[in-house]
């Protein structure tokens, strides 16, 4: 069940991606068809301005689902 | 205008960039006839002998100073291309920014940052125009993101326009995101 939190989440995520399509947190982002440099960009903003999360870009690779990146953006 | 020597060349970003010759006839094609990648640029035709004419003529312009084409390479691999054309000693239109599929995430954005500061830092342009098919949503998204200010659009295009007072803040933003000055 989604809190929250993590429809914010998801709607900032779909924002940054320019996804029209439903965004589950199982999915692995890297598999979309919006998935760009681009895209990579406004996520790693996104997790900037909106979490204050500044992730390496190694630590980043290794994250490969949609729930992987919201537990990134709300570890405390 | 300030001229680019022949044999021009810089590094930044983890990237080499030089301007293309000839030779580079076969990477232009690949990326330009590349469907997926043009489908919002104008169309080359996949002609290898009217690519190299085409690379003969550019190579006028920019003996002339009247425009630039840079090809870039990572890890001694051609990964991109980026092209500007002046309209005056202040004023330059880019495009034909293309990348290489299947390379690594920062590339394209490293490689439109080195192009930039080529055209503000040495050509000592002032101000830059993009045109953008407004169907292209990721570059829409790109040119906001890095401050350039929308100022026309006509049916299919909008129209950008990037100054350094725009663009340096938002790169530096995006260098530090990207960790690009440790690349």
């Amino acid at each position: 069940m989604k809190n929250s939190f993590m429809e914010k989440f998801i709607k900032l995520f779909a924002e940054a991606l320019e996804r029209e399509d439903e965004i589950k947190m199982e999915d692995e982002f890297r598999n979309y068809d919006e998935w760009s440099s681009i895209a990579y960009l406004s996520v790693i903003a996104m997790m900037d301005e909106e979490y204050d999360v500044q992730i390496e870009e190694a630590d980043f690779k290794k994250l490969r689902t949609v729930q992987a990146v919201y537990d990134a953006c709300t570890k405390e | 205008m300030i001229l680019l020597p022949k044999d021009f060349r810089i590094c930044r970003y983890g990237l080499e960039c030089r301007l293309v010759y000839e030779d580079d006839v076969d990477f232009i094609l690949y990326l330009r006839t590349n469907k997926e990648l043009t489908k919002h640029l104008h169309q080359t035709e996949d002609d290898r002998n009217l690519q190299i004419q085409w690379i003969r003529d550019y190579k006028k312009r920019e003996a002339e100073g009247r425009e630039y084409y840079f090809i870039f390479y990572y890890h001694g691999e051609a990964v991109g291309l980026n092209r500007m054309s002046s309209r005056s000693e202040l004023y330059a239109v880019s495009g034909s920014w293309l990348c290489k599929p299947e390379i690594e995430s920062w590339i394209p954005i490293a490689i439109n940052f080195l192009f930039n500061d080529i055209v503000f830092e040495i050509l000592n342009i002032q101000l830059v125009v993009c045109d953008v098919r407004k169907q292209n949503k990721k570059v829409n998204k790109y040119h906001k993101m890095i401050g350039d200010v929308k100022v026309h659009e006509s049916d299919i295009d909008n129209f950008y326009y990037r100054t350094q007072d725009t663009f340096i803040p938002n790169r530096d933003k995006i260098i530090r995101l990207f960790n690009l000055n440790e690349k």
